[in-house]
């Protein structure tokens, strides 16, 4: 068949659709293997420009050499990796390639650029003309696509060139793809070895992803990746035991926006198994509409037990101290009122009555805690008018306070509502604290109201507390001076009380307090209307 | 024909029985008294006291079991359970009790709680 007229015309036509067609294929491929897709690329590249030698050079991190990812030798058909070229052999090469442009050496062995690879390199592989284009990663250069010809020297076209970019591009995608997938697998490896379940749920509350142990209860409770489906076979109790209404699980509550922390009791309705799981969820948005939310489970079941059945037993060992406490109690009290007691032995019965009034307060103090902790507590509010109270508080402390002034700064009567009881408890643990902890000085009580709250504080001149143990000061048993020459004794439950108390009120309890200078304790209560 | 008057007490711990019989009797009170609750209804088969003072947690029978197989029946006598638990009162109202004592207790209060009840025979 005879050739066209204008032939060259038509081969560079038929040239550029084969590109085309190539950059077409290279593109629709799944480039997350990167090692694949670049052996893809130099086969490609070899084939569409006609080229004998292409290869993907990879700069090193320290910039001083480029090794071989991967090299194609057409007239072997076999990929080659590892070669290194360094860069204080051949300096000109590596400051061309530094300028980040596309090095089109028609003559390699002359070209100012690449003549010094001439004995080492270009000689040894026959090449006369080269072609590298950068390969960009990530906004820095990352390496070369090489193009090295055997044979006469060519001319590198405008087209070459720009083909030789696109698969240079193609290169940086994969490279970005893999590096996405890397990213994505180390993530999988996390999320499928963590100790916690975690699930995505949709819009709807559907269970759209869950890792491996998230999975694993969807199977224990039997399905339930819809909600209703859930709310069927799961039900959902809070901390007192409630059941939570399908609108009120956490899932749902981050839905609309909250980030919700809580530790929920799920009954699998399949086989009556009851866990505790603390429950983080969280609104995972897309601008500002929240699209899904991330749900994380941790089962803390036999945590809570062994909480439990601590607490428990601190009940009930109060519980059993009581009664030979008060047959001890009971006895001295009635010795001491026996006419015939005599003088020697009424200071050892004061000290025996003293001693179970100890015990007794040490008793009630477990109590309350493990009462406390045990969500035993129940609040009777009534309306308190404040002054009156703290008056109370200081009546009691009194006997003990022999050596200090205790000052009541009242401005106004102030009602607030409350348990009389037990936010009685909470003042009195502050202010037996500050009489304990101060030498003979003023123990001052300040009330300070403003429109929404109130806050009292109880301020003493006293030893203070060390820097160091400032934010454990809440703790239940932490004593600040325990072992040292301020010991003054007790469990370390006064400010634990009394903070959870405040807390139960709806308010709030800080301090302030300087080592040597002493220390206040402010109590916030919401002011709330009092009928 | 029962015989009337004094208080039980109705105790598993000896020496707390032991403790509120000297008690009470220095009050001036006659003092029966019984280790559970089945000992207690047991009492109340022949005798009638002014007052009983129950302790809750007894084994055989306890405090609960005890107010539970009284109540509704006709002239029982008033009873002030002794409890160690931390709400005496929520309990006394649970068991359907006409008072409480919680352990440890003031000799004051006994003194007190025991007189809204009881009288002293006559001599």
């Amino acid at each position: 068949m005879p050739l066209p007229q204008d032939w060259p015309f038509a081969a560079s036509v038929v040239a550029t659709r084969r590109r085309e067609q190539v950059l077409f294929e290279l593109a629709k491929r799944n480039k997350a293997d990167v090692a694949e897709t670049f052996r893809a690329i130099t086969e490609a590249t070899a084939i569409a420009l006609d080229v004998e030698r292409t290869s993907v050079w990879r700069l090193l991190p320290d910039r001083d050499a480029i090794r071989c990812e991967d090299g194609f030798v057409r007239a072997q058909g076999r990929h080659k990796a590892g070669d290194i070229l360094w860069a204080r052999d051949f300096p000109s090469y590596f400051s061309a390639i530094g300028e980040n442009r596309v090095i089109a050496a028609h003559e390699a062995r002359t070209d100012a650029r690449t003549r010094e690879l001439s004995i080492l390199y270009l000689d040894v592989h026959g090449i006369t003309s080269m072609m590298d284009v950068p390969i960009w990663h990530q906004g820095r250069l990352y390496g070369v696509l090489c193009h090295e010809h055997v044979g006469p020297a060519r001319r590198w076209t405008t087209d070459e060139e720009t083909f030789a970019g696109n698969l240079a591009d193609v290169a940086s995608l994969a490279l970005e793809e893999g590096e996405r997938r890397e990213a994505e697998r180390r993530w999988d490896a996390v999320v499928n070895t963590i100790a916690e379940a975690v699930f995505v749920l949709d819009g709807d509350g559907t269970i759209v992803q869950a890792n491996p142990l998230g999975a694993r209860i969807i199977e224990r409770a039997g399905g339930g990746l819809t909600l209703a489906e859930r709310m069927e076979l799961v039900e959902f109790r809070d901390e007192h035991g409630r059941v939570i209404p399908a609108d009120r699980t956490g899932g749902r509550r981050s839905l609309r926006g909250e980030i919700v922390r809580e530790i929920n009791q799920l009954v699998f309705k399949r086989t009556g198994e009851q866990r505790s799981f603390r429950i983080t969820s969280a609104p995972m948005r897309n601008g500002d509409r929240i699209h899904s939310v991330v749900v994380v489970m941790a089962d803390v079941t036999e945590e809570m037990a062994f909480d439990r059945l601590k607490r428990e037993v601190l009940a009930a060992l109060a519980h059993e101290f009581k009664t030979p406490v008060a047959i001890v109690k009971g006895y001295a009290q009635h010795m001491i009122k026996q006419p015939d007691a005599t003088a020697a032995q009424r200071p050892m019965l004061d000290a025996i009555e003293r001693a179970s009034n100890r015990l007794q307060r040490l008793i009630d103090d477990l109590v309350e805690v493990s009462g406390i902790s045990l969500g035993r507590l129940v609040l009777c509010r009534e309306p308190v008018e404040l002054t009156a109270m703290l008056r109370s508080v200081v009546r009691w402390a009194a006997p003990a306070a022999t050596h200090h002034r205790l000052v009541v700064n009242a401005p106004e009567p102030v009602v607030v509502s409350a348990d009389l009881l037990h936010l009685e408890q909470a003042v009195r643990r502050l202010v037996d604290n500050a009489i304990r902890y101060s030498p003979p000085s003023d123990v001052e009580i300040n009330v300070a109201p403003s429109d929404k709250f109130v806050v009292i504080s109880v301020r003493d001149r006293g030893i203070g507390i060390p820097a160091d143990q400032k934010n454990r000061i809440f703790e239940l048993f932490f004593r600040a001076h325990a072992g040292t020459a301020h010991d003054v004794g007790g469990l370390g439950i006064g400010l634990f009380l009394a903070r959870e108390i405040t807390i139960r009120h709806g308010g709030a309890m800080w301090f302030e307090s300087e080592e040597g200078k002493g220390s206040t304790f402010y109590m916030r209560l919401p002011r709330a209307e009092v009928r | 024909m029962k015989s009337k008057g004094g208080i039980l007490v109705v105790d598993d711990d000896p020496d707390l029985r032991e403790f509120l019989r000297l008690m009470l009797t220095s009050m001036g009170f006659e003092v029966i008294s019984a280790a559970n609750g089945q000992e207690a209804l047991d009492v109340l088969e022949g005798h009638h006291p002014d007052l009983i003072l129950l302790d809750m947690k007894m084994p055989v029978m306890n405090g609960w079991e005890f107010c539970r197989a009284v109540d509704g029946r006709d002239a029982c006598p008033p009873i002030v359970v002794l409890t160690a638990a931390p709400d005496p009162a929520a309990r006394a109202a649970e068991a359907h009790a006409d008072g409480w004592l919680g352990k440890p207790f003031e000799y004051e209060d006994l003194e007190a709680t025991v007189r809204r009840f009881a009288a002293r025979p006559a001599r």
